[in-house]
């Protein structure tokens, strides 16, 4: 089985390997694609993300303390289909619970987190072999604030917040490249935060519209070219500063997080993938204004093929 | 690609972007944050009497012409704890309480995650003196705690801003 075929099932990590920083909700800043020669697929990735502690704006991170602990499990359904020829559609939603203790004080919470939507063309198509030209896609995607966001919370610990609380316009691309029994890939986006408001208590302010930006690059290999992958990748993830005005006026800092993270992937058919994930928030920086992960997830995919 | 180079061409991969300082390596723990509230405006604390000299103003109320003061009673600790302070206030350059001419309201906000916290409840507890109480901070940084005069519920008068380190 040619270990390219296991890279298509890699984007299923996507959420994992692009788990946006900002705090009480997390989006994948990557669409789900097709990538190899199927008409649509189906995906299920179930991942526990432990929030080891918090980067500010200035000075160290803090990581939690004893008796201290907060959890997001996430099951997110992933579905993409091929429209026409070299056009394809998808959509992402998550289910998010929350988890939240601090000495004897608990909460538990859950909700629908931020749908994406997205639609992509094979812009590099891989119709003939060449030695140096990747396969390439370049996509377009919507978020809505389908979540709560932490502004809006109502519980004391924070634990129903499940969203972002923005609209997000992404556009971006993906290339990936197999050489052998190896193969690369490399997505940039730049997303559009649009304005929002918000209003809590006696508090109205007005957030102006931002940039972010998510860049992946991976390297996976896959011995005898046979039917598992394993993987690494590294994704920054990168928010321009936000400026607010209002009841109040000023702006946020910029936030910054890396990804680091681990694949392993096993395709026992074409039509079937499996794969474990691991992402870790804490071992790159610097970070700024981001809360601080580990990350495991389990992922299934169903394809079907032209 | 022997696995070699290929192990060296991953240590590169991830070394390089990693010159900046790893969270892992550089963090504090919460316990550490035990310390009460830092106030982080350039202002000194209020005096203890009407004899000594008034300060200047720690939050500013401009348009009432009024300064308020801050000090905690029952120190807040994130997501553990909550807290309690007193408000006092008085006209700028002077010591002697006066009434706010307005409902006092607090609101926390945290400005560097678009966000605030729980409800805060503020009792009025003599001329000038004002108790807020169910000071909760759902996680620990660089917080807002903004005094308002309302009138209703929802129309702010005025209102001033205090910058703290919890």
């Amino acid at each position: 089985m040619r270990p390219g075929s296991l890279l298509p099932f890699a984007l299923a990590f996507a959420p994992a390997l692009a788990r946006a920083g900002a705090c009480c909700g997390s989006s994948s800043l990557l669409p789900t694609l097709i990538t190899g020669d199927d008409r649509a697929q189906l995906g299920a990735t179930l991942s526990n993300a432990a929030l080891m502690g918090r980067a500010y704006s200035s000075g160290p991170a803090v990581f939690h303390g004893e008796g201290e602990s907060e959890s997001t499990q996430t099951l997110s359904i992933a579905a993409a289909l091929r429209i026409f020829d070299r056009w394809q559609a998808g959509v992402q939603a998550p289910v998010v619970r929350q988890e939240n203790s601090v000495g004897t004080a608990h909460s538990t919470r859950t909700g629908l987190g931020d749908v994406q939507a997205s639609v992509a063309f094979e812009a590099l198509p891989e119709w003939s072999y060449s030695a140096w030209r990747p396969q390439g896609f370049v996509f377009l995607g919507v978020t809505a604030p389908t979540g709560k966001p932490m502004s809006e919370a109502t519980d004391p610990m924070g634990s129903d917040a499940t969203g972002r609380g923005d609209w997000g316009l992404s556009a971006g691309s993906y290339f990936r490249k197999t050489l052998q029994a190896w193969d690369l890939f490399a997505t940039f986006s730049f997303t559009r935060f649009l304005e929002k408001q918000i209003r809590q208590s006696n508090l109205s302010l007005r957030y102006a519209p931002n940039w972010g930006a998510a860049a992946a690059l991976g390297v996976g290999y896959s011995p005898g070219r046979g039917d598992w992958r394993f993987g690494l990748s590294l994704s920054p993830v990168y928010e321009w500063a936000r400026r607010y005005s209002g009841s109040l006026e000023g702006t946020r800092t910029e936030k910054l997080v890396w990804n680091a993270g681990a694949q392993v992937a096993y395709m026992p058919s074409m039509a079937w993938s499996f794969g474990l994930a691991y992402s870790d928030q804490t071992l790159l920086g610097p970070v700024h204004n981001t809360s601080l992960s580990r990350t495991a997830s389990f992922s299934v995919q169903r394809r079907w093929e032209l | 690609m022997t696995l070699a180079s290929f192990v060296r061409s991953t240590f590169l991969f991830v070394a390089l972007p990693a010159c900046g300082q790893s969270p892992l390596l550089h963090h504090v723990h919460d316990q550490s944050r035990n310390e009460p509230p830092i106030d982080t405006s350039t202002v000194a604390p209020k005096p203890t009497d009407e004899t000594t000299p008034a300060p200047a103003c720690q939050i500013s109320l401009p348009k009432s012409n009024l300064c308020a003061s801050l000090t905690w009673t029952v120190p807040s600790v994130p997501r553990k704890k909550k807290g309690a302070f007193e408000l006092r206030f008085t006209r700028p350059g002077s010591n002697e309480l006066v009434d706010a001419p307005a409902t006092v309201g607090v609101v926390l906000w945290m400005p560097s995650m678009d966000h605030g916290s729980s409800p805060v409840t503020v009792e009025r507890k003599g001329r000038g003196l004002y108790l807020a109480t169910d000071v909760y901070f759902v996680m620990g940084g660089e917080w807002d705690i903004i005094v308002q005069l309302l009138q209703g519920e929802e129309e702010v008068l005025d209102q001033g801003t205090l910058k703290v380190q919890m």
